[in-house]
């Protein structure tokens, strides 16, 4: 009776006195009766979810009252981040909130964008894609959830017979998965976090963790708070703020990271001090053209790089390499390297990935709690979507490739094709697909969750010249959208139910919270709608082999849902079905996922996740070790069971230094580096519009070495011209900055869509992994 | 005869002591709550003052002041404990000392430009004052603990905000007496 006529609030705060007698009384701690009477928090829920920026995969916790995000936090169940946040994930329900979110489909007409609605866009794109099917490409992102990827591969491989679909992590982490699968023969670090909570050195390869992936530097760096023994070697061409938290700098000359990491090796051979068991049983030795050598053949392969060569040539003195290659030989040091678009980002990225895996393997220092070859990635899930799900030109999914007829089979089967379906030749990659469309080769884009208007290299030719018909799928205008045909407003992060997979093989998933603003809609229903429509226009490939719909999606009981339908798409959870048929992808190389009511129950569980005997779904911490990972044979302690040559063994490659294509000269003498910064998330468009976000780094501009200062006469502030051969740029000077790049080098970061720094970028790339360098071309500077 | 007398003083004790209470809670409580209004007010404006820094309760304050340099030794020098500058500001203690990596969370915020018509965020407002069970109750913790683990980093007697001291600086188990209202520090709601 007396609860009855007391309302919630009375109730709880009630409770709470109680809750205070009892702690009075008893003396006792934290009381855990749930206790609320500030009006603020009525109503207010918390929801998890991963984070929407960087590849980290911090969980946090969404706050939502009355149907809107009022709060972000730490989840401190989250195994990742343990309840911290970097400023970005504090504040990304607030990027959910600018004024000029899309809100409603435009299309172009006479030259203007003019407000239009789902039906008219969806009406045009379809028609765009039946004209010319076959040189229609997606150009999609490491930002897609998984089921949108999936949706998006689907769509254009069943259903267009071509392969022109890649993703912006081809700029970001191919390089890494040609790395990794020429080395192990499957892609994704064996390592995982952990390995940060148990290592003594971290070596970070031209990575500024500190701003780029901020919650793992402080995971690390907070351990010697603590007492840890500890320490940090930065090898970098920049300092930074991960400079200042290291007990050791070495700088070195651009490209030459290939010849320091030779050169350790050289001298782990040279003194003996390499693992020689691990050797014996877990390596065989590769040329750089993929003939199996002997380790003599290796050895003197690495007779070009003794220290006296190697420290000409990068700068890094003979004590410094000596420093290194002590710490690699002493059997009992547990080394983590990490590395990003340092090495991903370069023109020879494929080769120095697999240098570092030599590095770790050669000494053993791999598949050990606390010593692992990591590779970090930028993108909350371009492992989750990209690199698994496999939305790259010549891939299909679960780590299988079109070239493959075995693989093609797989697909097709799985689809329900008919036979002959998936086109053996891959797409165009990244850059290639740009100067295609600039060509008029392909006659069509449609692009989502990125913005390739800002952030392609040498973007007159790769971007701005389009004459094609673009779609663009966004959540605010971008450099993208201004040269768009058709505008689609998007839904965004919690907008919509979604999984994604971060670094570590985390898959995390969340269910959508809030309704996106306007006619905002997600951007696989966009896909779903657009493949019915030309379904219904009678196009063949939106027809499986018995004649029904492509994209069909079920519920549980079997029953089609009529996802195309808005109405019906919004009030279902269509992640669930089409998580469940992907899944069946995924245990063909060993990545396999557990059902989609796992990721609900889990702050996001890391491949393999396999059931055990007692029917509990258990995740794989470190991949290729026994114990950890249940496809290791018994007894074999650790064994890279994913060799193509099925002896268990990786690649240890011979990959020589070889030089940049574009170096500085006397009439370009500087060399251009770019990147981010903390608080913005790539180009910007999200986290520019974030208060505290926007004014901490409102503007680019262009770092300097002081040195180079002091001769051209410029202090902070002045404005330098960056000019190249491809374009130039007006930036402020910043000396004493955020970073101090070496002598003879500068560095600006890509946010701010005001100085567009990739107009003066170079777009050449790497021969093997397609991806290009955005961290090394030759500019001049010019004071204005 | 006694009875009746007896019965008359009882009657009297009671209107006496009704009155007694009557003045006490009416009269002086209206004055307490009087009094209590203000400092609730000078609170809230504190409160306001605060919360201007940061974009939502539970998000962490920009830094109110230019950066020269970018390292955590230097935030560290005049934020580990209380430092009073020679131009008479005084820099805070950090409330947990734990986390190194200082400007992860607290960006810089000196800078202006933000147009904020640009947005239509509103974040979840700072709690208000901890409530009594009664007048001689302890208040409880109205905020989180999460992060601000070292309470006198706000609350002792350092802090140049007076209105937010303690009263009592040398007790030093303060959850001892203070309970968090809200517990778990917002834990996941979905089931
Ligand atoms: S570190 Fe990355 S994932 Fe974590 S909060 Fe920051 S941006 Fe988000």
């Amino acid at each position: 009776m007396l609860e009855k006529n007391m309302d919630r609030r009375e109730f709880l705060k009630l409770s709470a006195k109680m809750a205070a007698l009892g702690a009075l009384t008893l003396s006792g701690g934290i009381s855990t009766l749930a206790y609320a009477f500030d009006d603020e928090s009525v109503g207010l829920k918390w929801h998890k979810a991963p984070c929407r920026f960087c590849g980290t995969g911090c969980g946090v916790l969404v706050g939502v009252r009355d149907g809107r995000v009022v709060a972000v936090q730490g989840d401190r169940h989250a195994p990742v981040n343990k309840g911290l946040l970097c400023a970005k994930g504090y504040h990304a329900g607030a990027a959910l909130y600018g004024k000029d979110r899309l809100r409603h489909p435009m299309i172009r007409r006479n030259g203007k964008l003019q407000q239009a609605s789902w039906d008219e866009a969806i009406d045009l794109i379809s028609d765009k894609i039946i004209a010319d099917s076959k040189n229609f490409a997606i150009y999609g992102s490491g930002q897609w959830t998984i089921p949108e990827g999936y949706t998006a591969m689907k769509f254009l491989k069943g259903g267009l017979g071509s392969n022109e679909i890649d993703p912006n992590a081809r700029l970001c982490m191919a390089s890494a998965v040609v790395g990794f699968v020429t080395t192990f023969g499957v892609d994704e670090p064996s390592g995982c976090y952990d390995d940060l909570d148990e290592c003594d050195t971290v070596i970070c390869w031209g990575n500024n963790w500190a701003e780029m992936h901020p919650i793992l530097f402080s995971r690390f760096i907070d351990r010697k708070q603590f007492g840890h023994k500890v320490k940090m070697i930065d090898i970098a061409t920049r300092r930074t703020r991960t400079t200042e938290a290291a007990d050791y700098y070495l700088e070195f000359q651009p490209q030459t990271d290939m010849a320091i990491i030779n050169g350790i090796c050289y001298l782990l051979l040279k003194r003996g001090t390499y693992d020689k068991d691990f050797v014996k049983h877990k390596v065989r030795f590769k040329s750089n053209d993929n003939a199996t050598i002997t380790m003599e053949e290796y050895q003197s392969f690495l007779n070009d790089y003794t220290p006296e060569k190697v420290s000409k040539l990068s700068g890094v003195s003979i004590e410094h390499l000596n420093l290194l290659a002590n710490l690699f030989s002493d059997p009992k040091e547990k080394i983590v390297s990490l590395w990003c678009m340092g090495f991903n980002q370069h023109t020879r990225g494929t080769a120095v990935n697999n240098l570092i895996y030599n590095l770790h393997l050669l000494s053993g220092k791999i598949g050990k709690p606390g010593s692992t070859a990591f590779s970090l990635t930028g993108q909350p899930a371009a492992c989750g979507t990209c690199r698994e799900v496999g939305t790259l030109a010549h891939a299909l999914p679960g780590g299988r490739v079109v070239k493959d007829e075995e693989h093609r089979k797989d697909t097709e089967k799985i689809w329900n094709l008919k036979p002959g379906t998936i086109n053996p030749k891959p797409g165009h990659h990244t850059v290639a697909m740009f100067k295609a469309l600039m060509s008029g080769k392909l006659t069509g884009m449609w692009v989502q969750v990125t913005n390739p208007g800002q952030t392609m290299p040498n973007l007159h030719d790769n971007f701005r010249n389009n004459k094609q018909f673009l779609v663009v799928s966004d959540v605010y205008p971008t450099k993208t959208t201004e040269l768009a045909d058709v505008i689609l407003p998007s839904a965004m992060w919690v907008e919509k139910d979604g999984l994604y997979g971060n670094s570590e093989r985390r898959t995390h998933q969340w269910f959508k919270m809030i309704n996106p603003p306007g006619e905002a809609r997600d951007d696989k229903w966009q896909i779903i709608a657009v493949a019915r429509r030309m379904y219904e226009k009678g196009f063949e490939g939106m027809k499986d082999k018995d004649g029904k719909f492509l994209l069909a999606i079920k519920d549980e009981k079997g029953n089609e849902i009529e996802a195309w339908k808005w109405e019906v798409y919004r009030s279902k959870n269509i992640d669930k079905p089409l998580f469940e048929d992907y899944r069946k992808f995924t245990t063909k190389k060993h990545k396999d996922l557990a059902p989609y009511e796992e990721y609900v129950k889990h702050r996001g569980l890391r491949w393999p996740v396999v059931q055990d005997s007692l029917g509990q779904w258990k995740e794989t911490p470190r991949r290729f070790v026994e114990g950890e990972d249940p496809y290791v044979p018994k007894g074999a302690g650790i064994a890279f069971y994913m060799d193509k040559g099925k002896e268990n063994r990786a690649n240890i490659f011979a990959r020589p230094y070889e030089a940049p294509p574009e170096i500085p000269d006397k009439e370009y003498p500087f060399w251009l580096c770019t990147g981010r910064v903390l608080e913005h998330w790539h180009s910007g468009t999200m986290t520019r519009r974030v208060k505290q976000l926007y004014n901490a780094n409102p503007h680019a501009y262009v770092e300097l070495n002081p040195d180079d200062a002091k001769k051209m006469g410029v202090y902070t502030n002045d404005k330098l011209k960056i000019v190249s051969r491809r374009g130039e740029m007006i930036l402020p000077v910043s000396l004493d900055g955020r970073g101090t790049p070496q002598k003879g080098s500068v560095f600006v970061p890509f946010f701010d869509e005001t100085k567009l720094i990739n107009l003066v970028t170079l777009d050449a790339y790497c021969p093997l992994s397609k991806e290009p360098d955005y961290k090394k071309c030759a500019v001049r500077l010019e004071k204005v | 005869m006694k009875k009746k007398k007896a019965i008359i003083v009882c009657v009297l004790l009671y209107g006496l002591l009704t009155c007694f209470f009557y003045v006490r809670n009416v009269v002086f409580a209206k004055e307490r709550t009087l009094i209590q209004h203000i400092v609730e007010e000078e609170r809230i404006e504190s409160r306001d003052a605060r919360s201007i820094l940061r974009a939502f309760y539970t998000a962490p304050p920009v830094v109110p002041h230019e950066i020269e340099m970018q390292d955590t030794q230097d935030c560290l020098r005049c934020h580990l404990n209380v430092t009073r500058l020679d131009d008479g500001r005084v820099a805070k203690e950090t409330p947990h000392p734990q986390f190194s990596s200082c400007l992860q969370c607290h960006v810089p915020g000196a800078n202006n430009e933000f147009n904020t018509n640009g947005t239509s965020w509103e974040g979840l407002e700072e709690p208000k004052r901890g409530d009594r069970w009664a007048t001689m109750a302890p208040p409880m913790i109205p905020h989180r603990i999460k992060l601000r683990e070292n309470c006198l980093s706000c609350h002792g007697s350092q802090n140049p905000d007076m209105r937010l001291r303690t009263t009592h600086p040398e007790r030093t188990s303060c959850l001892q007496c203070h309970v968090p209202n809200y517990n778990n520090e917002f834990e996941l709601d979905q089931e």
